[in-house]
């Protein structure tokens, strides 16, 4: 198989293991095809991440973004870890999401960025954006991005997620709110995106489980959840996500409460448009830290 | 001189008619009604409108919401004190009350009746509808100053719409007996049809603009239950929305049978004249089918 034939999927399933043998998963497409089958995700929580005046600790912040790569890509080394999905000449995109009352926070956008360049990519080969990539000079050449984002509940799409977070790389994002956002994974098959994500951290510091009023946030339905969860795939990483908000609503409500809409772009990413794993037994899901109302 | 006299009293009382007519039909617009001053906040920049287009620059998230009832525009002002949180102040003006109702009613945990003719206070948050107007009030992090300056806020807004709105024709077709009041949940767009259980990611009940959906959750001591009625234009849509529903559901249903299902709660669904009623989840057959039996003799009246 050519690697032009290589699907996303495949790319997703195999490239833990390749990573995990030290292949450099972009130069050498070939050898991911290998009979991984799971979608490695690692969850990482940390309560030192949030002080006690409610602010993030930079430092904690950057110390479980390269746990999680680590442990992601199998290295004892941080770099060794970047270096495997960021080459010195790449053109970085790190998109985010500026969402007013849940926004990526900016010391995880900076221990991104700190750990791109690190891997040789200059200052002005890297963008943190979020509205406006399309006219945005360095998204426009991105030869690799990095996608974060919290995850929240949302009002049409279940969920915000980091499939969804790709919307903003159409031209108009409510042509794809159809059917509950049900086909949002198609946005990363358009060549403006496509191969190119090669790390995505969800965001769950202080993650939403419920939506109340006209922009849909109250401080009441946000919690201190304290973990990021990283993965190559992002279908994997959502559902994951999802499975936590899900347990939180139970836990919060005192029964089932189901998200109106589902989020069901997330199953269909797996099963419709076959951009990841979103069936947990699919996903090798490694958790570190502390274990208390982890709820997966 | 009599002709005369008649023919103005007929002028007059024409005039008259008239001028009643006219103050009749022009609503007071509530977003005219508000103060520029508020408890030392005061107006800080100039207000926003925001259209069908342009919402989606102004709510991320939410839009689609309001746009899948009927909505025309929603106007923003924001209030500022000197440390003191930002005060918004956002009134939608919906198409209709029905809307303006729907859309309350998929935005809230709780329902109070403090402002307009529902509300929902929350921390840093007053939302409450009237008429064809959504109103959300928000200041975060609340503090006991913003506290009090967003309820005066809510109470000016409430008091300038004199008119309440109506309720959806459907609600009436509610058993009231052991209703839960705030598990209310209106539509009209199948994206809402898994308010409280999961039924389909599809649109297996041929709901459109047309069609008037209501999901509730019912309670008595130890008894639960989802009940669901949707009222369509006529009785051949409705039987045509339940074989649609039957086809693609689960395997195991039939029409106006209450079954036991797989996870070990109860369920039926039938048809009478225009609607389509169901129960989802029920805690027993007898709860279950007591609630059916009380919609159907509504509809039967």
């Amino acid at each position: 198989m050519s690697p032009k034939s290589l699907t996303r999927r495949e790319f997703i399933k195999t490239g833990t293991l390749a990573a995990a043998a030290g292949t450099f998963i972009l130069n050498n497409p070939q050898s991911l095809f290998a009979t991984e089958e799971k979608s490695r995700v690692v969850l990482i929580r940390n309560k030192n991440v949030i002080t006690k005046d409610g602010k993030l600790n930079p430092e904690v912040i950057q110390d479980m973004l390269d746990e999680s790569v680590r442990v992601l890509f199998n290295t004892k080394e941080t770099s060794k870890a970047w270096k495997k999905i960021i080459k010195p000449d790449d053109i970085v995109g790190i998109k985010t999401n500026v969402w007013n009352y849940l926004r990526t926070p900016p010391e995880l956008e900076n221990a991104i960025k700190k750990r791109v360049m690190e891997c040789g990519v200059s200052e002005e080969n890297i963008s943190i954006k979020d509205r406006g990539v399309l006219r945005d000079p360095v998204f426009q050449k991105a030869t690799a991005l990095i996608n974060s984002r919290p995850m929240r509940t949302h009002y049409w799409s279940g969920v915000g997620s980091l499939i969804k977070n790709h919307i903003m790389f159409v031209e108009k994002p409510s042509d794809w709110h159809g059917d509950s956002c049900a086909d949002l994974a198609a946005i990363w098959k358009l060549p403006v995106v496509a191969y190119k994500t090669r790390l995505n951290v969800l965001v769950m510091l202080t993650p939403q489980f419920h939506n109340i009023g006209p922009h849909g946030f109250s401080p009441e339905y946000v919690w201190k959840y304290y973990g990021l969860i990283t993965g190559i795939d992002p279908v994997a990483c959502d559902a994951v996500g999802l499975k936590i908000i899900e347990a939180k609503r139970k836990e919060f409500f005192g029964e089932d409460k189901p998200l109106n809409p589902p989020a069901k772009h997330i199953e269909l990413a797996d099963t419709r448009h076959h951009l990841g794993n979103a069936d947990m037994k699919k996903i090798d899901l490694i958790k570190i830290g502390f274990k208390e109302g982890i709820f997966i | 001189m009599k002709a005369l006299t008649y023919l103005y009293t007929t002028i007059l009382i024409s005039l008259l008619f008239i001028v009643v007519n006219i103050s009749a039909q022009i609503k007071p617009d509530p977003s005219k009604n508000l103060p520029d001053n508020i408890n030392g906040w005061s107006i800080n920049e100039a207000d926003r409108h925001f259209d069908n287009e342009t919402l989606y620059d102004y709510i991320d998230g939410s839009a689609e919401m309001f746009l899948s009832f009927g909505f025309s525009k929603v106007f923003n002002r924001i209030y500022s004190r000197a440390n003191q949180p930002d005060i918004i102040v956002d009134i939608f003006y919906m198409n209709s009350s029905y809307d303006a109702f729907g859309v309350f009613t998929h935005s809230v945990g709780k329902l109070e009746h403090e402002f307009g003719q529902q509300s929902q206070k929350t921390d840093g948050a007053i939302i409450f509808w009237k008429s064809n107007y959504y109103v959300s009030i928000l200041c975060h992090p609340e503090t006991p100053e913003s506290k009090e300056a967003i309820s005066k806020l809510a109470g000016a807004v409430d008091k300038s719409i004199n008119e309440a709105g109506h309720l959806p024709e459907i609600i009436k077709y509610l058993p009231k007996e052991n209703l839960v009041e705030e598990s209310v949940r209106y539509f009209r767009h199948y994206n809402w049809q898994n308010s409280h259980t999961f039924i389909s990611n599809d649109n297996i009940f041929n709901i459109d603009q047309n069609t008037h959906g209501i999901l509730a959750r019912y309670k008595e001591k130890n008894e639960n239950a989802i009940f669901l009625i949707i009222m369509y234009p006529n009785n051949i849509l409705a039987e045509s929305a339940l074989k649609n529903f039957t086809d693609n559901y689960k395997p195991e249903i039939i029409p106006e049978q209450t079954i036991k299902l797989k996870n070990g709660l109860w369920f039926r669904i039938q048809n009478k004249n225009n609607f389509i009623v169901g129960i989802f989840d029920s805690s027993s057959k007898e709860f279950a089918d007591n609630i059916l039996y009380r919609a159907e003799s509504i509809i039967n009246k």
